[in-house]
């Protein structure tokens, strides 16, 4: 018996029917008595049997790489994918409303000269923060605006230091005052701005000049009898410009108008 | 993306092994397969089994002329992995179920399909354990298996001669037989003495 069970390739003979008719006879008399034999043969039969069609192993092995391959698909679900699509929806929206933001604001200049932080500049800690630094503050208007004029930052919403102190105050003993514009007005770009005021005995004119950021003149209303003056805005460029009303040669106020 | 695939296409895909159309079969009635063993106490690897019997049955019955499908490949192939599952489940908690609990194919033929479906069943396990086998023994098999002459596995394999390849087929055979013997899934269903 444990002649054929080492000996295994007299099975596989039998099963190919290679033995030799007395190799064979004694082949089955020893299965006769051996169980453990017969199984042998019976399933090596089978495995002949059931590896006989090459075109169902192939299929076998082709479900099963299939099966793999979709298991090992991730499938996102939908409320998954739908989220997904929110949050970069959100994003872009976001970036490019930042974008379209920052390029109304300094339409003079491209992106990449006024951002700090693609541009950088060794100026210490904050350095990203334009005008930060204490110990350069200027002390008089005049060094003010040199550092404002000389500035990479400057732009045409940059202030001038030497009017910014001045908006709002009057002149006390001035016989006109000012009702319209506020001090600092913001407006759109083809909006019509009203000048008025009064006067508070004598009729004395009126002079109204706008001067831009660089200090150039814009425009220039003089001797003006009427109580009011309309400014169209509409062919102004955008920035930041100040306006001085001045009667009988003296400055009566200063504000800024802020067009956007 | 489902595609307008055919019944005729789908069955056509199946009986030349096609892998897209495998895929496709998958994706569209594996879920079915999977309620099915699902609710009756069988897991994710249950399904796949169950799902990969039921194509080698349909593959065999269809490879049968005489055999003509009357009915969808998704219902037909929901009716075979239905009754596969029963039988298995019979077998394995030796629970007694009702007749009418089948879906019968063919009235008349519950004990051919019984045996069929056992071929299968072996089949796979056999193929699971082939593929189990060293790398050697199993490309030899393969070969084997695939007709390939002796002569020309000995130049593949870098034997000596036909002589050679057959003593190391044997071989390998009876690493199979012992690893498939030594097997308790096999055990369970094999009437073996």
């Amino acid at each position: 018996m444990s002649d054929f069970l080492t000996q295994s390739h007299w099975i596989g003979k039998f099963t190919d029917k290679e033995l030799s008719p007395e190799e064979e006879s004694r082949l089955l008399a020893q299965a006769s008595h051996n169980p453990l034999l017969r199984n042998e043969l019976r399933l090596d039969e089978d495995i002949n049997e059931l590896f006989d069609d090459c075109d169902r192993i192939r299929l076998s092995d082709t479900i099963r790489s299939a099966i793999h391959h979709e298991k090992s698909r991730v499938i996102l679900p939908l409320y998954l994918k739908i989220a997904a699509s929110l949050i970069i929806l959100i994003t872009m929206t976001a970036l490019a409303g930042l974008l379209v933001n920052y390029s109304r604001q300094n339409p003079g200049q491209s992106l990449i000269d006024n951002n700090p932080l693609l541009k950088p500049e060794t100026r210490g800690l904050f350095g990203f923060l334009q005008g930060f630094r204490m110990q350069d503050m200027p002390a008089t208007p005049a060094r003010r605006r040199a550092l404002a004029m000389n500035s990479k930052s400057f732009n045409s919403y940059s202030r001038r230091p030497e009017y910014e102190f001045l908006i709002g105050t009057a002149t006390r003993d001035v016989t006109v005052f000012v009702i319209t514009p506020l001090p600092r007005i913001r407006c759109k770009s083809d909006s019509q701005l009203q000048f008025s005021w009064r006067w508070v005995s004598e009729v004395v004119p009126v002079s109204l000049e706008i001067i831009d950021n660089r200090g150039r003149l814009m425009l220039t209303a003089s001797q003006m009898m009427d109580m009011s003056y309309v400014l169209n805005t509409r062919q102004w460029p955008r920035g930041l410009y100040y306006y001085k009303i001045i009667a009988a040669d003296e400055l009566v106020t200063i504000g800024s108008i802020s067009i956007y | 993306m489902n595609l307008p695939y055919t019944n005729e296409w789908l069955i056509k895909g199946l009986m030349e092994g096609r892998e897209p159309c495998i895929k496709f079969i998958y994706r569209e009635y594996f879920p079915m397969i999977m309620s099915i063993v699902g609710c009756q106490h069988g897991n994710m690897e249950d399904a796949e089994d169950i799902f990969h019997d039921g194509l080698i049955i349909i593959f065999n019955r269809l490879k049968n002329k005489r055999f003509n499908l009357n009915c969808s490949l998704k219902t037909y192939l929901f009716s075979v992995c239905k009754n596969l599952w029963r039988r298995r489940l019979e077998r394995k908690y030796r629970l007694l179920y009702a007749t009418d609990s089948y879906v019968y194919e063919d009235a008349g033929s519950y004990q051919q399909e019984a045996e069929e479906e056992e071929k299968v069943e072996k089949f796979r396990l056999y193929k699971k354990h082939l593929n189990e086998m060293p790398e050697f023994c199993r490309v030899l098999l393969t070969l084997y298996i695939s007709k390939t002459p002796l002569h020309d596995i000995a130049r593949i394999m870098n034997y000596k001669d036909a002589e050679y390849v057959k003593a190391r087929k044997y071989y390998c055979k009876n690493l199979l037989r012992k690893k498939i013997l030594n097997d308790p899934e096999c055990k369970q269903f094999m009437n073996y003495e």
